[in-house]
């Protein structure tokens, strides 16, 4: 199997804390793994590790097969892009001269790509002249808006139909968009986000590393950055690292989980086989919950009990059964429900379980 | 590391902190010109340099820009000696510009030996670049930007103060030389006694002198803080001179005149400030490579 990543054993202690302890990671080519934890369990201090803003103080990784140990492993920095904990820009400069400065360092021949990379995070008001031709514009417009388009979106749609006109127009005049271009201290936080994302794209990546990339994002940039997401995934093979609090966004990306707390990896497992795993149950709503338990506990059945006279069923049951047994003890069924465990579910029961 | 270079280089022409280095360099170079410096003009030239360094270098650790190249794919190395290259560039224009000024307003160049001139400026160009390597060192070591700039700051106001306090201490040598008159008597050739008179030397102890170890360490400190090698270039056979008669009175002296003794003085500055420069520059170095970026 090819891995993008692997670690090995990875430790961090910090002065009075352990960040991360024995973490060993496997991130295959191609994936979109999803690293979820709370607070504190050592996201960020795996990314820093990886991305070499940091030396682990025990274990190893290796990237694109290349240890951390040699001296070739910058090489493979140079096939990842990143976005870890914030943006990071220069604030007196506007959001192109940031992408033109990285693209200095990185090496890159020619800011062509800039507008593009711009329109792709949905920056495209803040390009300086609009992408030179139609086909161009058109191609870099269907990364967001005509999605929008499909979902029938009409009044983003007339409105990205009119920001395309107005561009259209303004590049068979050749003149400069009149767009107010700002200096990127006077971005809001979600604009400087999208731009960390354009940053981390710039060169090109195989390997995107994001940190909380949905922070300080609108709805809309929240799908938007989903879709992208899917498509650079699918379209150029992008093997993406992302840590998310957004658990319900996340499963719907993600092809891969890794669940860390306390600086430990509890687990790793692929979307696939956490589907399967998920607890399916029956949520019912009964007038005595007393009554319910009585009827359960006859029947040997697994079930949690909720707050409000809810209860979940683990196992399968027979609703007509159930109410006649209820009607026996006076106990009238409210409401039921099918309901699959979510991914949130599965992490907070993953990580009540190992405490 | 050329990127890096290309990058940094258009960085600084693009801040307009640097453009106010140059003015505020230019004013000074005018002001220390006309005025006697007192050595000073160091301190004012180095508190931009500080100022200009702490404010690139620090913005760049302050926005995650060293996170940046890391990520690009470049050493701890390359980063380092990139900033360090930019930095003393940058001083050094500041440095050159200063002196044109410097010596445009205050100096008679008419009959100056120009070894005498390319020595004087070679050796302050060096002091200089100590100085701001020194500052770069400690910019990009320094995780909090505004620490940086005051950390930098008080040194480089300190440094002059530092070096004119171990001066008089690294100057009083153990024995000083006296010329006495010493009268003698001697019997004359018919038998009577008279006395003759000869000038002698004598060597007597300096009770100000310091001891050892003191001085050595007093006067190795003096020739290699850059602040106490600019107050030398600037106070030996400079524009300004004391009147003769040891008045306190000064005045503007025609030409610039360097005796034998400074140039000697200067030639040792120069070693002291060729050993201290990749010191500096080394110290910096292995400091950042170890740096973890938070």
């Amino acid at each position: 199997m090819d891995y993008v990543l692997t670690t090995s054993g990875l430790s961090k202690q910090y002065r009075k804390k352990k960040a991360l302890s024995g973490a060993s990671l496997h991130i295959e080519k191609g994936a979109i793994y999803g690293l979820i934890g709370p607070n504190g369990a050592g996201k960020t201090s795996l990314f820093r590790i990886i991305c070499g803003l940091q030396r682990p103080t025990e274990g190893s990784y290796a990237i694109f097969g290349v240890d951390n140990s040699q001296k070739d492993i910058t090489k493979s920095y140079r096939r990842m892009g990143a976005l870890i904990e914030r943006a990071t820009i220069y604030p007196d400069m506007t959001a192109e001269e940031n992408l033109r400065q990285q693209a200095m360092i990185l090496g890159l021949s020619s800011y062509d790509s800039i507008p593009e990379i711009l329109t792709l995070v949905g920056l495209e008001d803040q390009i300086s002249r609009p992408a030179e031709g139609k086909n161009k514009t058109e191609k870099s417009a269907e990364g967001l808006n005509q999605r929008e388009k499909t979902d029938g979106a009409e009044s983003q749609d007339g409105k990205a139909a009119g920001m395309k006109k107005q561009k259209e127009q303004s590049a068979d005049k050749q003149k400069p968009e009149a767009h107010d271009r700002l200096l990127t201290w006077k971005f809001s936080l979600g604009m400087k986000q999208r731009l960390g994302i354009a940053m981390a794209l710039l060169g090109n990546p195989d390997f995107l590393i994001l940190d909380e990339p949905t922070n300080g994002l609108d709805p809309q940039g929240i799908i938007e950055l989903r879709e992208l997401i899917l498509k650079l995934n699918r379209e150029q093979g992008i093997t993406f690292l992302i840590a998310s609090h957004n658990l319900d966004e996340l499963a719907r990306v993600a092809t891969h989980f890794g669940f860390l707390k306390k600086g430990e990896l509890l687990q790793e497992i692929s979307a696939k086989s956490l589907n399967e795993s998920f607890r399916k149950c029956v949520r019912v709503k009964v007038s005595d919950i007393t009554a319910l338990t009585r009827v359960l506990d006859k029947e040997n059945m697994s079930y949690e009990v909720l707050p409000g006279g809810e209860a979940n069923i683990y196992q399968e049951v027979s609703l007509s059964k159930l109410v006649f047994s209820l009607a026996e003890e006076n106990c009238e069924l409210l409401s039921s429900e099918k309901r699959d465990e979510s991914l949130e579910d599965y992490f907070l029961n993953l990580i009540g379980e190992k405490e | 590391m050329i990127r890096l270079l290309r990058a940094g280089f258009l960085r600084y022409v693009k801040n307009i902190v640097f453009w106010l280095s140059v003015a505020v360099t230019s004013c000074l170079a005018v002001f220390f010109g006309i005025n006697y410096g007192g050595g000073y003009s160091a301190m004012a030239e180095f508190v931009v340099f500080a100022v200009l360094l702490t404010w690139i270098i620090g913005r760049e650790q302050g926005d995650g820009m060293f996170h940046n190249k890391i990520l690009a794919g470049y050493t701890r190395t390359e980063i380092y000696f990139s900033e360090l290259l930019l930095g003393c560039g940058a001083c050094a224009f500041l440095f050159f510009i200063f002196a044109l000024i410097y010596a445009f307003v205050g100096y008679r160049l008419e009959d100056v030996s120009s070894a005498a001139l390319l020595e004087l400026l070679l050796g302050a160009l060096l002091a200089n670049l100590v100085m701001a390597a020194f500052l770069v060192a400690l910019a990009c070591l320094i995780g909090n930007r505004y620490a940086a700039v005051v950390i930098c700051i008080l040194l480089t106001i300190g440094m002059p103060f530092v070096s004119v306090w171990i001066r008089k201490p690294a100057t009083i040598k153990e024995y000083r030389t006296e010329t006495k008159l010493v009268w003698e008597e001697y019997t004359k050739e018919d038998g009577t006694s008279a006395l003759k008179s000869e000038v002698r030397e004598l060597r007597v102890y300096n009770t100000a002198w310091v001891g050892e170890p003191a001085y050595t360490v007093c006067v190795f400190l003096y020739n290699v803080l850059p602040a106490g090698q600019m107050q030398e270039y600037e106070q030996a056979g400079g524009i300004w001179q004391r009147k003769d008669g040891g008045s306190t009175e000064l005045y503007l002296l025609e030409t610039l005149e360097i005796s034998e003794e400074d140039e000697e003085e200067f030639l040792l500055n120069l070693v002291y400030a060729l050993i201290a420069l990749p010191v500096v520059c080394a110290g910096g170095w292995l400091g950042f490579r170890k740096r973890e970026f938070l």
